[in-house]
């Protein structure tokens, strides 16, 4: 893994926002639980950029998740949302720079599955769950990391709980899901790993109106047990639906940033991310985002 | 007894397919291990399998070693030098080839490449002859059955191991945490990663595995046989390509029942059979099972939604 650490140093960027409290906004949670570090955040992005060859995907992108709460960053297709994930897990093939800690540790430039043991898991765009693999064993799969079986056990039984679906279909081949049943697979995997930081890259996407409602309950309840949740959208109403604070990406950067019931009301928000204007969303996606970055308040 | 002599004939035909089979099995266990897991077709597995014979040779000819010592120390020779083509060639043509296909055709050449070296190393060292462990190493003793036939001691230890591992494997990668990574692995190495697997350890122990089990398989060979050469090891790989074809890529009962089916098929036709086509048998069962069942006789199960 070709990762050069520039920079290196957490100092303070470019920071539109940097709240202390944990469960800021709507959405109050545990917060704070488990943190290595009193008071620092669950996962702090300092400068981040990912460049694959010469092509700049993110470029010094600055942000930060509060202990307990759920983070949405927002962005168009290609605006470098999944590489921002991708490289702050450990799943990206490029070359990755900047700074990231999880409560206060440094963990940019692990192989991803050293950043799994360190306590976050990312869930991947499209799932991927392993379609061959009956559905119990991907979510033992998830607990690979953890040797007693006890534990594991334990951690099915929660997961089941949460996911009774996952119980009724556990010697289906994963493959055999439905794309929402995939989806919650893929959340349950993930808390088989007993993480205190979960991203979420899409979980959304290619869903039915009425599965995406389900998805955005079902982030709730992970978050209700106290992990703190990254979550990437680019179906911006429903994130903001659960999310306290947003980002929005624009091709690599940061555009704007505010609590979600600010990103919420937000006019260029509305019509470039939420599509509330049909034709206001068409104009500006030929003007490109330059306009989001004027018009940000 | 009139007759007698036939059917003492027949059961040591029988006895001699099976032993082979049980060769056959231990073989071809490891190389579908490999192809089944990570697309990874070692054309060096007959390499390895006549260099774990080679060394159990060298250990024992002066009385170094005794017999179980030496098939240890030969086993781990033989995953080491998978483990090396492995780390050395195998890891960067994954990680450099994002199409899959040309990841594999990239890795059949480098294992070429890795059979000529293996293979020459031990030409020199035998001076290119055949070679064997001497005879003290393992008191062969022979029990007699019905009429002619007759077991050894060593025939039976062959088929027990053989039984032992393919059980031992396919419960290895049904069952364990670590069995399920590597199936994990196979399918999406990206993910595995992401649900905290060790993907190049997953890939080295894989690899290991699939080399220890040529070893085993070569060393009882050698022993049994007491003579062997580089060039066995080219016939048993393309007859154990046969038996991954007819049982199924990566099915270790497809691939265990195929083995004895095809030791089977060929003892036969050398003992009563037109014996030139023994060689043309592995290729009729492949034909045969590419037109009816080409997905192989044990084929995993459908996985994917349409």
């Amino acid at each position: 893994m070709s990762s050069d650490r520039a920079g290196g140093q957490p100092g303070p960027g470019g920071q539109p926002w940097r709240g202390g409290q944990p469960g800021l906004g709507e959405q109050p949670g545990p917060g704070g639980q488990g943190a290595s570090r009193e008071g620092a955040p669950a996962l702090k992005i300092d400068r981040l950029s990912v460049r694959y060859g010469h092509i700049t995907a993110v470029a010094s992108v600055s942000l930060e998740l509060p202990a307990g709460a759920i983070v949405a960053v927002l962005g168009a297709n290609g605006a470098g949302k999944s590489s921002t994930l991708g490289a702050v897990a450990g799943s990206v093939k490029a070359h990755v720079s900047g700074d990231v800690r999880l409560f206060g540790e440094r963990v940019g430039g692990r192989p991803s599955h050293r950043i799994v043991a360190r306590g976050m898991v990312l869930v991947p765009e499209g799932r991927r769950v392993i379609a061959p693999l009956s559905v119990e064993e991907n979510l033992l799969l998830g607990a690979y990391r953890q040797r007693s079986h006890k534990q594991v056990r334990a951690k099915l039984g929660e997961v089941h709980e949460l996911f009774p679906v996952l119980r009724e279909r556990r010697g289906s081949p994963a493959g055999l899901l439905s794309g929402g049943e995939q989806q919650m697979l893929a959340f349950g995997r993930a808390l088989m790993a007993d993480p205190r930081v979960i991203l979420m890259d899409e979980p959304s996407m290619g869903l039915a109106p009425a599965m995406v409602d389900r998805v955005i309950d079902a982030v709730r309840a992970i978050n209700a047990l106290g992990k703190s949740v990254l979550l990437v959208e680019q179906n911006a109403v429903a994130a903001l639906r659960v999310a306290s604070y947003a980002y929005v990406l624009d091709r690599g950067r940061i555009a704007s940033s505010g609590s979600a019931q600010t990103m919420r009301s937000d006019p260029v928000v509305a019509e470039v991310f939420l599509g509330l204007h049909e034709s206001a969303s068409r104009a500006s996606a030929e003007q490109g985002p330059g306009r989001s970055e004027a018009a940000r308040s | 007894m009139p007759g007698a002599p036939a059917a003492g004939e027949m059961l040591q035909q029988l006895i001699n397919a099976i032993v082979f089979g049980s060769v056959l099995t231990l073989f071809a266990l490891g190389l579908s291990l490999a192809w089944g897991t990570l697309d990874v077709l070692n054309l060096a597995h007959g390499a390895v399998f006549i260099f774990a014979g080679y060394l159990t040779y060298e250990l024992t000819r002066q009385g170094a070693l005794s017999f179980v010592p030496a098939l240890i120390v030969s086993m781990v020779g033989a995953g080491a030098a998978t483990v090396a083509l492995e780390v050395l060639a195998f890891r960067f043509i994954r990680t450099r080839f994002a199409n899959k296909r040309q990841a594999e055709l990239s890795m059949l050449v480098a294992s070429i490449g890795g059979a000529i070296i293996i293979d020459q190393v031990v030409s020199n060292e035998t001076g290119a002859t055949t070679f064997g462990p001497p005879s003290s190493i393992f008191k062969v003793r022979e029990y007699h059955l019905t009429g002619s036939a007759g077991i050894t001691n060593i025939q039976i230890l062959i088929v027990v191991v053989a039984v032992l591992a393919a059980v031992g494997l396919d419960q290895w990668v049904r069952r364990s945490r670590q069995g399920r990574a590597v199936r994990a692995v196979a399918y999406d190495p990206v993910t595995s990663g992401l649900l905290g697997v060790n993907v190049s350890f997953v890939a080295i122990s894989t690899m290991f595995v699939a080399g220890a089990l040529a070893g085993l398989a070569g060393v009882l060979l050698a022993v049994n046989l007491r003579a062997e050469e580089v060039a066995v090891g080219q016939d048993y790989l393309l007859t154990a390509f046969a038996i991954l074809i007819v049982g199924g890529v990566g099915s270790v009962r497809g691939a265990v029942l195929a083995a004895y089916l095809i030791a089977i098929a060929e003892t036969a036709v050398v003992a009563y059979g037109p014996t030139q086509w023994r060689d043309g048998i592995a290729f009729l069962l492949i034909l045969l099972v590419l037109l009816v069942r080409p997905q192989g006789l044990f084929a995993k199960a459908q996985f994917q939604r349409a």
